[in-house]
């Protein structure tokens, strides 16, 4: 069992009427990457803002260290937070920045000196230490924000959506430095964001927030693959999503009737017959073959797009009124099939990888919401 | 370029348009002047029931500007040679000065003045005391006098004399005016004489020096030298004063709701002043002044501001139309022996108004033990 | 091409015809009458340097001009300390509905003229006053004890009639300042006095440089609030030059004294910005 470095116990905390985190537990082992993933209001900048400090839990227990922090101030923690907008003090140089907090730990001025010399080395901005942060670009900026905190060598690194205003390719390129300098650091982060392909790059092991509650806790393949709840299947990755009516039950599958297609799948929780659910199926582990067959579901290619890393396909199932519509994604330098727009394709998926889920309306607006921020 | 020329034509138009609206306005001032009848004046002077009756006699409009001390009335009209205005009234001793420096006043036409109907004493007095080359500047308009309150509750003996504003026993409890009129009466008690010594520089400088020094003397027993009207009212209703130096008007307002605060005229005599009326040397209506001061001095007008303000007026007989109560306190305080003692302020010749202006500011300035 | 830049020209110079003019007739013109004014000689029309080497002689006005501007630094000082807590109140700890209330007390009093101002501060102050009545009602004090009528009393009128003019160009600084800041001063384990004096201050500079310029300048040429709120010994030095003008009437002298404290008004300002690190074109914006 390895060490813990943060525990999470029960924790609650209301805003008036508004449960912002509700009841949650978890634990960060020591040197992981772990992200709270969470589209926007799912309480997840209020739970690290509990970490941190800047707010006081309702009920429940912090441990940091081993050590319950429940209503210890901010500058009494053994934690430090790189902000959302990066808070960079702007009336100071980029050292001044990296020694504030060095200076409240009455260390002599060499010592300052070479801290400060040494953690700018460590994110590549040796030599810039007299610039002020307002002449830096953004990377920079970001770095120095880092420096700043990673310089008081803290049991956690709290780190609230800090790319979020990155440009793309910028924030790319810094979530590699990121999880190459957690690499080499060694020191635990939370880490935490509404931006799925950040969780899933850099984490070892994502916590998927909803609603003041957590769902899922994984490894990122593990959430992708293996969702646990209907929120995250529903909202890691671009999945398929089928309703349909469970006609019968087998030990840990069900059949459910999708239009007038019948589909085998993997029960993600408790279900009995006649429940509404929502199959999931990952696009990407979905085959594709040429011409019809008997074993696969059939259908007709209705769009065919390359989009530079995969090949994505639509294909129309069944007949009738109540077609299918499956996205299909294989990864560009993989064989493709000799198909067009219109062509007559059968599908198949692995045993186990379609999941079934109870519908939830609710969850779905929240959702839809999401990924028409992320699409746009 | 003909763009050009035609900003240029614009721009040149609106100057042009801003000058002559500034002009048009003043013009139209002085089209009105002869309808008008333009007052610089004291706060009570010209109460509004007077200037209706005024109109209705003569259908002269009143615009009236107030004014607070003599020093900015002086302020004011030097600034315009007196323009601006038909008739104002300076206090007596005020006169000479601001005539000799800036000949703000015009040389009153006596001729039309009903001069059987002001109180023939005072008309010498002033009439004299404003000659100019042989011309008179001023005639008498009301008069009064400052002297000393007393709270009899707190201190019933004192204001027999202006000792008293540097008696211990009344320590914290004095006010007066850090003004020419402190000076005047810490001079008088003193037993020196200022109206007499101001004809010479040398003396008078002497007498304001020594006066100063007592001052200086006693100043840790002022409370603190006041300012306005209200302050000193402040002061006394509110106990936190016993003894202080206040005008006449303000006492007969006070003592009749508050009979403990007593008007005293001290040995050494009330110092009194005189209010006048002159025609500016810029007036634009000069027949409607004459008017207004004829109208004015009738007794039966007189009356109106002597009941209003409390002052006493320079018109014959205008105790007549006082009410009773104030007729009946004027004729006790204001005895024939009061009146005989009353130290009239004096005109100043300017080396005495910078020796008065020196001395009050060292007065100011001057620590309190 | 040339006559289209012409054109402009002339165009620009009619648009801001009707502004020289105002600071023309309103500004500079008073001024130079009065620096002109400044070396004539009173009751003569000649050149003179006598109303300079008055002030230079008279340790009366040396006093009162030295006097007048310490007073007037430590009025800055004081507002500055009592307005910066308020400021941070209202931009950062006040929510937006209690803001809008607070700026409202901060600007009402200003609603009324300075006169009434000053006497609500002497019915509060006199020996008799409110402050009095409730020390004694908390029995602090267990008689009637005089606040007014004292240097103390000066500096109460002036801080709070020149608050507004602090409080204001602090507001908006800090307005502008991301909390998360603040925060993150706290964050990396500083303490309230630090994250002050290191974070909050230096920040709002501008704000502070602004506002101190105001209030000083206020407070130098104040008045009302000097001679109502003053006992017996206060002096000022606005006082000595409204007795030049009107107990004298000895304009020239009132002139030299008017230059005297432009001067020393201009002089410590740009002391302050220099001490401050600014610049000017930073201050006025």
């Amino acid at each position: 069992m390895s060490e813990i470095d943060v525990k999470v116990e029960n924790v609650t905390k209301k805003f008036g009427n508004f449960t912002a985190v509700n009841n949650v537990s978890f634990e960060v082992p020591k040197g992981a990457f772990f992200s709270i993933l969470g589209p926007s209001g799912s309480g997840k900048t209020t739970l690290l803002r509990m970490i941190s400090g800047f707010e006081y839990p309702d009920s429940g227990n912090i441990y940091i260290g081993g050590e319950i922090v429940n209503n210890l101030p901010p500058n009494k923690r053994r934690t430090n937070l790189v902000f959302q907008n990066l808070a960079l003090f702007p009336t100071m140089s980029v050292a001044k920045n990296i020694a504030f907090g060095l200076k409240r730990q009455h260390l002599s001025k060499q010592e300052i000196k070479k801290k400060v010399e040494h953690v700018l080395e460590l994110v590549d901005l040796k030599g810039l230490g007299d610039r002020n942060v307002n002449k830096l670009s953004g990377g920079q900026r970001q770095r120095v924000a880092l420096a700043r905190c990673l310089v008081l060598e803290p049991t956690v690194l709290l780190l609230d959506e800090p790319l979020g205003a990155l440009d793309l390719k910028l924030r790319e390129n810094m979530k590699l430095v990121l999880k190459r300098l957690q690499a080499r650091v060694g020191t635990t982060f939370i880490y935490v964001t509404h931006d799925q392909s950040e969780a899933l790059t850099m984490s070892n092991l994502v916590a998927v927030m909803n609603k003041g509650k957590i769902e899922q806790i994984s490894p990122p393949l593990e959430l992708f693959y293996n969702p646990k709840t209907y929120f995250v299947a529903r909202f890691i990755g671009d999945n398929n999503c089928w309703d349909g009516k469970v006609i019968s039950l087998q030990k840990d599958t069900c059949n459910v009737k999708v239009g007038n297609i019948s589909l085998t799948a993997k029960m993600g929780e408790n279900i009995s017959v006649g429940d509404e659910v929502s199959i999931f199926v990952r696009p990407e582990i979905i085959s594709l073959k040429k011409g019809r067959s008997e074993k696969g579901l059939n259908g007709t290619v209705k769009e065919f797009v390359f989009d530079g890393a995969y090949f994505r396909i639509v294909v129309m199932a069944g007949t009738g009124e109540n077609q299918l519509e499956v996205k299909v994604k294989i990864p560009q330098g993989e064989k493709i099939p000799d198909i067009n727009n219109g062509s007559e394709v059968s599908l198949s998926w692995p045993d186990g990888s379609a999941i079934a889920f109870k519908k939830a309306g609710e969850i779905e607006k929240v959702i839809e919401k999401e990924l028409e921020g992320v699409t746009a | 370029m003909r763009n050009a020329k035609k900003l240029l034509v614009l721009a040149v138009i609106f100057t042009m348009l801003v000058v002559s609206f500034a002009m048009a306005s003043g013009e139209k001032q002085s089209a009105k002047a002869s309808k008008v009848l333009r007052m610089l004046t004291w706060e009570g002077y010209a109460p509004a029931s007077l200037v209706e009756k005024f109109k209705s006699e003569t259908g002269l409009d009143v615009q009236i500007a107030y004014i607070g001390d003599n020093n900015e009335l002086i302020a004011k009209l030097a600034a315009t040679k007196g323009q601006g205005y038909d008739l104002i009234q300076p206090t007596y001793n005020w006169v000479t000065i601001a005539q000799n420096q800036y000949g703000v006043y015009a040389p009153l036409e006596m001729d039309k003045i009903k001069t059987d109907q002001i109180d023939p004493q005072l008309f010498k007095t002033v009439t004299e005391g404003t000659k100019i080359n042989g011309k008179s500047y001023a005639i008498p308009f009301c008069w009064g006098t400052t002297a000393m309150i007393v709270n009899t509750k707190y201190a019933p003996e004192a204001g027999k004399t202006y000792k008293d504003f540097c008696n211990p026993k009344y320590a914290g409890r004095i006010t007066y005016r850090a003004k020419y009129d402190s000076f005047y009466m810490f001079a008088y008690a003193l037993g020196l004489d200022p109206a007499k010594a101001v004809s010479d520089e040398k003396a008078y400088r002497d007498v304001m020096e020594k006066t100063l020094k007592k001052m200086i003397e006693c100043k840790k027993y002022v409370k603190t030298y006041w300012g306005s009207r209200q302050e000193l009212e402040d002061l006394l209703l509110r106990e936190e004063v016993w003894v202080a130096s206040c005008w006449d008007a303000i006492a007969f307002s006070l003592t009749p709701k508050h009979p403990e605060l007593q008007y005293r005229i001290p040995k050494e005599g009330a110092v009194g002043w005189i209010d006048t009326l002159a025609v500016s040397a810029g007036a634009e209506n000069v027949e409607g002044a004459y008017k207004w001061i004829n109208f004015i001095m009738k007794p039966e007008n007189a009356a109106v501001i002597a009941n209003k303000t409390g002052y006493s007026m320079a018109s014959n007989g205008y105790l007549k139309y006082v009410t009773p109560e104030r007729a009946k306190m004027v004729k006790e305080i204001f005895t024939p022996e009061v009146v005989k003692n009353i130290k009239w302020y004096f005109p100043l010749p300017s080396y005495a108004v910078d020796i008065e202006a020196d001395v009050q500011e060292r007065l100011k300035a001057a620590p309190s033990e | 091409m040339k006559s289209n830049k012409r054109i402009l020209r002339i165009g620009l110079i009619s648009l801001l015809l009707p502004f020289a003019v105002w600071i023309g007739f309103l500004v500079v013109i008073p001024h130079i009458e009065l620096l002109r004014l400044s070396f004539i000689s009173h009751r003569g029309n000649n050149f003179t340097l006598a109303n300079y080497a008055n002030f230079f002689t008279n340790a009366l006005y040396r006093n009162t001009y030295i006097r007048s501007a310490v007073f007037s630094i430590i009025v800055t000082f004081i507002t500055l300390v009592i307005s910066l807590p308020m400021a941070l109140f209202i931009t950062k700890i006040a929510g937006p509905k209690a803001q809008g209330i607070l700026m409202l007390a901060v600007i009402l009093p200003f609603w009324i003229s300075e006169l009434i101002q000053a006497f609500a501060w002497m019915i509060m102050l006199r020996e008799t006053g409110v402050l009095s009545y409730l020390l004694q009602l908390l029995g602090i004090i267990h008689h009637n004890v005089e606040f007014l009528y004292n240097d103390a009393a000066i500096m109460v009128g002036l801080v709070y009639t020149s608050m507004l003019f602090m409080v204001i160009p602090l507001v908006s600084t800090l307005s502008t300042m991301e909390d998360s800041i603040i925060e993150a001063a706290y964050d990396l384990g500083g303490n309230f006095w630090n994250t002050l004096f290191e974070v909050i201050i230096p920040y709002s500079a501008p704000g502070i440089t602004t506002g101190s310029i105001m209030v000083f300048m206020l407070s130098l040429g104040n008045y009302i609030s000097v001679t109502l709120l003053g006992g017996k010994n206060s002096l000022w030095f606005t006082e000595q030059i409204y007795n030049q003008f009107i107990l004298r009437f000895n304009w020239n002298q009132g002139a030299a004294f008017g230059i005297l404290l432009l001067i020393l008004s201009s002089l410590i300002v740009w002391i302050g910005i220099k001490i401050s690190g600014q610049e000017i074109e930073e201050v006025l914006r």
